[in-house]
């Protein structure tokens, strides 16, 4: 018997009738014909009849072939043309599935691992489930989810919408975690109420937990905005606790109770804090002790006179044990605890280094010595969390200034560990974030009536803790804004570079939670100030790819490329403008039950139940990224921004990312931004696709990635300084993110002062982020670091760690976890070591 | 004297951001020396005063800690006089700035009856520097994670302090 071959390999008993109607149906799907259906099923037996089914095997196309042959012979070639319009349409969606399963098949076997995020292990059971997932996600927001405008500028390589696998779900990118108020409040999750944190060691312990928490309930990274002031509280606890302690030891009550079970009975708390039931006996004798001393909590604090000195000094001794044990029991938990079903670690973050009481400048130490010392056996180099050290002015820059020396040991902890960066909190931006927000108070507060001054004096005078939810005071008789720049506005940044600028939004928040208080009601949210950073977070990004803009231009109007080039940019930003407002609707709809752990415990600010998702997404920033402004460059004039020429178009171009970022944030009342994109699988795949449209340009695609958003090119030969300066006349533009980094060579590690001189440079050139490269390579054998060949020049081993830097994180071995793009990239980054040129001397 | 080449920016040689200046000449030869081309006296570019001029306009930039020499070997009799030259106006014209010259002699090479000693020329040198790397490099004693030298032989003196001791005072 005849069998046909089908396309998917099976074979099936030819069916005449199949045909039969296979042809009718062509003729019922041709628009304006008449037809005979008798005529047309005696052709359709007539074409049955001419296939010479005395044959094994045919192939299904066969058939096909004939069919469209003897309809276009019988006089019904419009009939023919849609049944090969059919058999097309029916091809693509065919092989549109059967391209879909092959990439869910590379991902479910780890056949070809890209290293898209080089932070996820694509081999890992999780990590392979992860990302076949992902590949069907994308599918779907492409095809099901965005519209016909955000779907094909995204495929042409025109404007990137970022982590597309979490488009359909709706979830936002990122946050910065508000752990004053968590910490504070205690939380809940799904299994457990989580109890305020009472020791040092405890709060971090839940700053792990939090930031684990938190990266569960969105795609992007988590970050703590002022860790040491924020770990204040708790050291002080710690050292309550530890007085206490040692007081009973002095009571001799333990004498005569079984002091040696309460000792060795040790349990962990919800935290997984270890304690022992000798702790919970100190607590229970609390209040006892409170008595008999006639102290308070509130004389416990590093400096405290009331004390006794003995009992003091012990206590201090045990608080400092602690919280050095507590910031190394972070590194390792950030380092260990995996997230998103296994298969990566959370993007964590933590800013430090301008809190001057002796408790957060213990913090701040801690940590650094934490870095310094590495983790593990082998003091490897911490991955998590990326470090950020805060540097402001009269703070820690200068010799004499209180911090300059946690300075010193944050330049000694990157000189070998990469970590920390810098941000800057100088940044006139900065300034004016925090300046909107108090013009804006100043104005609601001169608004009011007199009956409401009246009240908020009269409640402000009598709960002191309102000053700080308010940011009002009452000084002789009248309410006057605090203008002290809170710990939660100081300039903070995620660890790409992700910052959070003056919040539109917060306006409204503010101006109702004045008035309610005023009115003696609960407060409207929990918003605190428009510059604040914590509970705040990018929503979505997008990125508009630069070079395809420049190479569209140039074709289409060669005479007058740069005119054409803004036109083109100024249309796609607006593009990109819609593509946002239409993910943050998207993201918006969403159930708040989908991120119950957020909403619940308010970790994002905002959050009005009544008012449903938006009311908290309306704080977090909306940003249109770019990539390759220098390749950009290239195409439109033959050189980039190191070049001045190149700069002053450089500029042009950023002033309309701002102009229409400023535009669309007061019209749209969302906080657009503009962004420096990151862009780690990005500078790779846009250039791929560049490559395949336009193949390869010199300067502008013979290597395999784009540079990064402003950066100057990686292999750019200049020294750091000139690199500074050029990035430093891009860096006023951009209201979202931005980072500069330097490449040393390993021999940095002994050279602080140098280090010193790059961050100071950096910072007295408005710099906002700030982070240097320094080669760190670990012998896995014997814990060499630096930059090692083949083998350890210490041990002779080859199995060798290579740890570099991606857009602001470092992430394991980057020859295997980096994607062949950013792996050329940091084969070219080149180390400034530039020659004077002699020759003309 | 003749220049090999002027590294800008340098962080390797010397702590802070330093210009770093090679000589040509050198009759050390260390085996596994990193800049063998060095070696040749007439490697590179002839010393002129106009060189001159553009090391002192480039490490007049305030991102300069400081000026190295290094080579090569600054000490070989040919080198000594530009070399002494070269300081003598660095300290008279930038005083802020600081000074490190690497030898392959031993720093007793260079005091008075050393066989490196040049009567108003050496003595000249050394007391206008602040720190002398010295010692040949010797593969044996090498060691990656030595500060600012290759093998654990050289030392890194510091000349004000030892001059003022009337002993080697390491840095």
């Amino acid at each position: 018997m005849c069998m046909i071959l089908k396309r998917d390999g099976r074979k099936v008993p030819v069916n005449r009738q199949k045909i039969v109607l296979a042809t009718l149906k062509a003729f019922q799907n041709t628009p304006d014909i008449t037809f005979d259906n008798d005529k047309v099923i005696s052709l359709a037996e007539s074409i049955a009849d001419s296939i010479d089914f005395t044959r094994e095997e045919l192939y299904v196309e066969q058939i096909q072939d004939r069919v469209i042959d003897a309809l276009k012979n019988n006089g019904y070639p419009e009939v023919a043309e849609s049944y090969s319009n059919y058999r097309r349409k029916r091809t693509i969606r065919r092989e549109r599935g059967s391209s879909l399963m092959k990439e869910i098949g590379e991902k479910v076997t780890a056949s070809n691992v890209v290293n898209q995020n080089a932070n996820v292990d694509e081999h890992s059971f999780g990590g392979r489930r992860g990302e076949a997932n992902s590949s069907l996600m994308k599918y779907y927001a492409l095809n099901n989810v965005m519209s016909k405008k955000a779907k094909y500028n995204h495929i042409d390589n025109l404007v990137y919408t970022h982590d597309l696998d979490y488009v359909p779900v709706g979830a936002h990118n990122c946050l910065s975690v508000p752990f004053d108020s968590l910490l504070r409040n205690g939380f809940n999750t799904r299994q457990a109420d989580v109890r305020p944190a009472n020791s040092i060691n405890t709060a971090m312990q839940l700053v792990a937990v939090l930031f684990q928490l938190q990266s569960l309930q969105q795609f992007g990274g988590v970050s703590a905005t002022h860790l040491d002031w924020s770990m204040i509280p708790y050291i002080r606890k710690s050292l309550m606790k530890h007085y206490i302690a040692n007081y009973l030891k002095f009571s001799h009550e333990f004498m005569y109770i079984d002091i040696l079970s309460m000792v060795m009975n040790t349990y962990e708390d919800e935290a997984g804090v270890v304690r022992c039931e000798f702790d919970d006996w100190v607590d229970d004798h609390k209040q006892d002790f409170f008595n008999d001393t006639g102290l308070t909590a509130e004389d416990f604090f590093i400096g405290s006179e009331k004390l006794d000195k003995k009992l003091y000094n012990q206590a201090l001794f045990d608080t400092v044990i602690e919280t050095q044990q507590a910031a190394e029991g972070m590194y390792h938990n950030l380092n260990t605890l995996q997230s998103r079903s296994g298969n990566q670690l959370p993007f964590t973050s933590i800013n430090y280094g301008t809190c001057t009481i002796p408790e957060g400048r213990l913090m701040t130490h801690a940590l650094l010595m934490g870095s310094i010392k590495g983790v593990g056996k082998l003091h490897k180099t911490p991955i998590f969390p990326c470090g950020i050290f805060q540097c402001m002015k009269g703070i820690n820059r200068k010799e004499g200034e209180p911090n300059y020396d946690l300075y010193r040991l944050a330049l000694k902890s990157t000189a070998r560990r990469l970590y920390p960066n810098y941000v800057n909190c100088d940044v006139p931006m900065q300034k004016d974030w925090v300046k909107f927000d108090r013009d804006n108070r100043r104005k609601i507060v001169t608004e009011l009536s007199d009956e409401r001054k009246a009240n908020l004096i009269k409640q402000i005078t009598e709960d002191e803790s309102l000053k700080d939810i308010l940011l009002l005071d009452v000084v002789d008789g009248e309410l006057v804004v605090i203008e002290e720049e809170l710990p939660i506005e100081i300039a903070s940044t995620m660890g790409c570079r992700t910052v959070n600028g003056a919040d539109i939004n917060a306006v409204d928040s503010i101006k109702k939670n004045i008035e309610n208080i005023a009115d003696g009601k609960d407060p409207y949210d929990n918003v605190i100030s428009a510059a604040q950073k914590d509970g705040r977070g990018n929503v979505c990004p997008v990125t508009i790819i630069l070079p395809t803009l420049a190479m569209e231009a140039k074709n289409s109007n060669p005479d007058n490329v740069i005119d054409e080039f803004m036109d083109k940019l100024d249309y796609y930003i607006h593009d990109a403008k819609d593509q946002l407002i239409e993910r943050f609707d998207h993201i918006c709809s969403q159930n708040p039950a989908s991120a119950k752990f957020m909403y619940e415990n308010n970790a994002m600010s905002g959050y009005v139940e009544s008012e449903g998702v938006r009311s908290a997404m309306r704080h977090g920033t909306i940003v249109i990224g770019q990539l390759g402004l220098a390749e950009c460059l290239q195409i439109l004039i033959g050189c980039d921004h190191t070049d001045p020429k190149g700069m002053e178009l450089a500029k042009r171009i950023e002033q309309l990312f701002k102009d229409r970022c400023a535009e669309f944030k007061q019209r749209y009342k969302l906080n657009f931004g503009v962004y420096y994109t990151p862009a780690e699988s990005l500078c790779f795949t846009a250039m791929n696709k560049f490559k395949e449209k336009y193949g390869e340009i010199p300067n502008v695609s013979d290597r395999e990635y784009f540079t990064n958003s402003m950066h100057v090119p990686v292999w750019k030969e200049i020294d750091p300084f000139t690199k500074i300066d050029i990035e430093s006349e891009l860096v006023g533009y951009h209201s979202a993110g931005a980072i500069t980094y330097i490449e040393l060579d390993t021999a940095a590690q002994h050279n602080i002062d140098a280090i010193d001189k790059l961050v100071q440079y950096a910072m007295d050139k408005n710099i906002p982020y700030f982070a240097i490269n320094v080669p760190n390579d670990t012998c896995l054998e014997c814990g060499h670091t630096g930059l090692l060949n083949d083998t350890c020049p210490v041990c002779g081993s080859d199995n060798i760690q290579r740890l570099r830097r991606v857009t602001g994180y470092i992430t394991g071995n980057y020859t295997t976890a980096f994607n062949l793009g950013k792996q050329a990239e940091v084969r070219d980054r080149f180390k400034h070591t530039t020659l004077m040129n002699l020759g003309d001397c | 004297m003749h220049i090999g080449e002027i590294i800008k920016f340098d962080i390797v040689n010397g702590l802070g951001v330093r210009l770093s200046v090679f000589v040509s000449g050198c009759r050390n030869q260390c085996d596994h020396c990193f800049n063998k081309q060095a070696w040749d006296f007439n490697y590179g570019y002839e010393y002129t005063e106009k060189m001159e001029d553009s090391i002192l306009e480039e490490l007049r930039l305030p991102q300069y800690d400081g000026l190295t020499i290094l080579g090569g070997e600054p000490f070989e009799p040919e080198n000594q006089p530009q070399v002494k030259q070269l300081i003598k106006r660095v300290r008279k014209e930038l005083p802020d700035k600081n000074i490190w010259v690497y030898t392959g002699y031993n720093y007793e090479d260079l005091q008075v009856g050393g066989k490196c000693y040049i009567d108003g020329t050496t003595d000249v040198i050394i007391h206008n520097i602040d720190v002398l790397v010295d010692g040949k490099f010797e593969v044996d004693k090498k060691d990656l994670t030595l500060k600012f030298r290759g093998s654990s032989n050289q030392r890194l003196i510091n000349i004000p302090a030892s001059i003022e001791n009337g002993k080697v005072v390491l840095l």
